[in-house]
């Protein structure tokens, strides 16, 4: 017969199918749940962002083996920094450092996370620092801790380089889509990479 | 000749089988698996690069420099408009007319003439032919892919014929499939509607140092049009329609279906000059009868549709290219219903190189051999016949692209290919253009473009017959007979002239217009009560397409407008497909809202269409078309739930004939559904 039955089309679909996802549960038995793409290629930009970028000589001074990036909130990254972690960037070790974010404390009387035993010192110590979407409602507060301490702030919320933030994954945008504002980085004394504003979806500076 | 079929698909599932098995084996065998390394990524690479056109050509090519325009439907944009059938989401696109004549059934058609069984526009899943090769349509429910593994979507407005061959012929639609090395993981998504509908699909990607594949599997579950609320009948031949034997008045609408799909893909690379390419499709398709030429079988439909390829693509040189490419279409419809029991089997062998001459001149030829044959199982009255089967056809075809770059402004690029097919003997296409920088930057492009196309009848044009609704003895109601002559190819000849503008940063402006002649259109010419299809006559079509895009802040924006004002050369001339509306336009938008919800909003207008040249089935009446669509992302962006209502403004579609239909019923329009989906 040229067609075959409809027994057999089905044996070979159901053993097909089955073949598939044996292996599929095979191969996926021992891997680990992975972070979305979005953050491993977020995590890179944040690895080039610290390679380019140029702080203030007493901030490079201030701890000559470690250079630090600090990610406070929901930790979306998962192990992405994994295999950088430790490397040597800019002759220094390089560290990620997780902070729990302010959301996560309790509110004082006044209404405001309550940062009383918060090690505030190691925040401003960072090199780089991500604040996470969890942050959203108290991203203004963490910049105004880091404010004078030369740290290269970096965000996925609305609104953080126009109140302070330098640079910002646009949310919503395609992956890799970001924000610079110039005045804010300038402020902070630090400097970037002419190949970094070339790729920014958006520049704010003096002139505009 | 007709077991050869059955041992040679027997042997390509062995073959597909044993491939998963040694695929799996290998990359169970890997001790590590290799990440995308990231860290290492030259920023440029990092940041998501504008996508290639491939199919204005068959070279990647900037979307701003192309021979010809094309309309590019991104991964986003059809994931985020919750719909789950192709033809569907071409509706909201410049340059497409989209008829649903019930829930299985469309036409698509770059710039019309459009039907079930047209093939004047060619369809593609990266580059591989997927129109019926028999009865020429685009089925396009049967197609085996998924709709989420679709990385975007080409439509070429214009005579493609120069670079894809025979029936490219208003236009091209390419499907270019997602790298496998882009999704790994498991990916797991199903959508539900008010109607009690279902569209699940889970894919499985992997990736290895050399090796990357997926694999997904789906399944839909459609409710016939009356159990979804529509579904009333109307006939648009009362007179025959009132003979019993027709069985009019028991007719039930039964478009349910309950459909699996399976797509494959793997990707081997040997070195870094060569890689290796191969992938299975499988579809099972089980939907409720319809009526076609006043025959209505009261049984369900049954196929399956297996597309398998390899393709080796090598880098001889930094200048110089080649691939090859082997690819096999199967199709077997399993149960007797409109058509006797028929399988097709196509298989097509194809080679390009590639070949840099200078920094500015860039050089393509190839060409393809196609082997096609089609077997008919226990012939009876009622259906339609195939005179003369088994057939077997040839193709071969030649192929040359030529692109020079003169200056700095000024591009030339000319298309040659021609033809040569067992049924309609030889052809050819051309296709030249010039493009020219208005500024240094290149910005603002003008683009005038000749190009000549031809459309091919396939087999099923050329030698079924029909005789249906009996009326006692060997007399028929419906009579269709075999053309008294030759059917010749049909011819198009166009030129045109656009304009593709970025006019700044984030906003880009395209307008293209044109004038198509057509010669030899093929439509039905009845005589004495016998229909046998002809090569009538001609048309003229002239037209203008403009979109306009800007990228915002937080999403993006597109409006388009369309005029298309073809006229065939005799008045309610056959042209065995719908003509184009006049008028359309379309807007979409897209914005991040707070609380990261993704809105989508797609809407289309369409004028009326006229229909077949049969003022008894009507026009179809102006539509608009609104679909809005609400997401949310969440544990941590791996998992997505979205909200959608399809078609907004209509309850109900009024039905729509299809060529050769004597009836037609409502479809369902307004539709809830809700979609989760989570990746691991």
């Amino acid at each position: 017969m040229i067609f075959m039955t409809m027994k057999k089309q089905n044996a070979i679909f159901v053993i097909f199918g089955g073949l598939l996802l044996l292996s599929a549960y095979c191969l996926s038995a021992s891997a680990e749940t992975e972070t979305p793409r979005e953050y491993k290629i977020k995590a890179a930009f944040l690895y080039n962002f610290i390679k380019t970028a140029e702080w203030p000589k007493e901030t490079m001074d201030r701890d000559s083996e470690k250079i630090t990036i600090g990610i406070i909130g929901k930790n979306p990254f998962g192990d992405a920094f994994g295999p950088i972690e430790n490397q040597i960037v800019k002759d220094r070790i390089l560290v990620i450092k997780y902070f729990s974010g302010f959301s996560e404390r309790q509110k004082n009387k006044a209404g405001k996370p309550d940062l009383s035993d918060y090690d505030l010192a190691s925040l401003r110590q960072c090199h780089a620092l991500f604040i996470c979407s969890s942050e959203v409602h108290f991203f203004r507060d963490i910049l105004k801790v880091v404010e004078n301490g030369h740290v290269l702030t970096v965000s996925e919320v609305d609104g953080f380089v126009e109140n302070g933030g330098i640079i910002n994954f646009i949310p919503g945008a395609s992956k890799g889509e970001f924000e610079v504002n110039l005045i804010t980085l300038e402020k902070a004394e630090l400097t970037i990479s002419s190949k970094i504003l070339r790729i920014a979806k958006r520049v704010i500076s003096a002139e505009k | 000749m007709v077991e050869r079929i059955q041992l040679s698909t027997g042997k390509l599932f062995c073959i597909v089988f044993l491939s998963l098995l040694v695929v799996n084996t290998v990359a169970l065998a890997e001790s590590e698996a290799q990440e995308e390394d990231f860290f290492n990524m030259p920023l440029d690479e990092l940041v998501e690069q504008p996508y290639e056109i491939v199919s204005a050509s068959r070279l990647k090519q900037s979307a701003d420099k192309l021979s010809v325009p094309v309309t590019v439907i991104t991964a986003d944009d059809i994931h985020y408009s919750g719909l789950t059938e192709i033809p569907d989401i071409l509706r909201f696109y410049l340059g497409v007319d989209v008829l649903q004549f019930d829930r299985n059934q469309y036409g698509a058609g770059v710039r019309g003439l459009h039907d079930t069984t047209s093939d004047r526009t060619l369809v593609l899943v990266d580059g591989r032919v997927c129109n019926n090769p028999a009865f020429g349509g685009m089925e396009w429910n049967r197609l085996p892919i998924l709709v989420e593994d679709i990385q975007r979507i080409e439509i070429v407005r214009g005579p493609g014929g120069a670079a894809w061959g025979a029936n490219a012929f208003t236009g091209v639609i390419n499907i270019i499939m997602k790298e496998p090395e882009d999704v790994t993981g498991f990916w797991g998504s199903t959508t539900f509607n008010d109607f009690g509908d279902s569209y699940s699909h889970l894919r499985y990607g992997h990736r290895n140092d050399k090796i990357a594949w997926r694999a997904s599997v789906g399944y839909l579950d459609r409710e016939t049009s009356d159990d979804a609320g529509a579904g009333d009948y109307i006939s648009g031949s009362p007179a025959l329609t009132a003979i019993p034997s027709m069985g009019y008045s028991s007719f039930q609408t039964r478009d349910f279906s309950r459909n699996w799909y399976f797509d494959t893909e793997l990707k081997y690379k040997e070195s870094e000059s060569t890689t290796w390419t191969t992938g299975a499709s499988y579809s099972n398709i089980h939907i409720g009868d319809y009526e076609l030429t006043g025959y209505f079988p009261g049984r369900n439909g049954l196929t399956s549709w297996s597309r398998f390829f390899t393709r080796m693509d090598h880098e001889i040189s930094d200048a110089t290219s080649v691939s090859l490419q082997w690819y096999g279409n199967f199709y077997t419809t399993h149960e007797k219903v409109l058509t006797d029991r028929y399988a097709t089997s196509e298989n097509d062998i194809e080679a390009q190189i590639n070949h840099q001459i200078s920094d500015n001149h860039n050089l393509s030829f190839g060409g393809n051999l196609r082997y096609f044959r089609l077997t008919v199982d226990s012939p009876s009255v009622q259906s339609v016949q195939l005179n003369g089967e088994p057939f077997e056809e040839d193709w071969a075809g030649l192929f040359l692209v030529d692109r020079y770059d003169i200056n700095e402004r000024l591009t030339l690029e000319g298309q040659l290919r021609t033809d040569w097919y067992s049924g309609t003997e030889r052809d050819w296409s051309a296709r030249g253009s010039m493009l020219y920088a208005l500024d240094e930057a290149g910005d603002h492009t003008l683009r005038l473009s000749a190009a000549k196309a031809y459309r091919a009848p396939a087999v099923g044009f050329r030698k079924a017959s029909i005789s249906r609704i009996p009326l006692g003895g060997p007399v028929f109601a419906v009579n269709y007979a075999v053309p008294l002559e030759d059917l010749k190819n049909e011819e198009t000849w166009a030129l045109e002239a656009g304009y593709h503008g970025k006019l700044d940063e984030d906003l880009t402006l395209r307008v293209d217009t044109y004038y198509q002649r057509f010669t030899h259109l093929i439509g039905g010419v009845t005589t004495a009560g016998v229909t046998r299809l002809a090569n009538i006559d001609g048309a003229k079509g002239y037209g203008v397409e403009c979109e306009v895009s800007k990228h915002l802040k937080k999403g993006q924006l597109s409006a388009w407008y369309s005029f298309n004002g073809l006229q065939t050369d005799q008045s309610d001339q056959s042209i065995r497909s719908a003509y184009p509306s006049k008028n359309k336009a379309g807007l979409r938008f897209r914005h991040s809202l707070s609380y990261d919800w993704m809105m989508n909003v797609n809407y289309s207008y369409n004028d009326h269409m006229e229909t077949y040249g049969n003022p008894a089935w009507g026009e179809i009446p102006t539509n608009n078309r609104l679909d809005l669509t609400f997401a949310r992302p969440f544990a941590k962006g791996n998992g997505e739930f979205m909200v959608g209502v399809k078609d907004v403004l209509n309850k109900t579609i009024a039905p729509i004939f299809g060529t050769g239909s004597i009836t037609a019923h409502d479809t369902p329009g307004r539709t809830f559904f809700a979609r989760m989906q989570y990746q691991f």
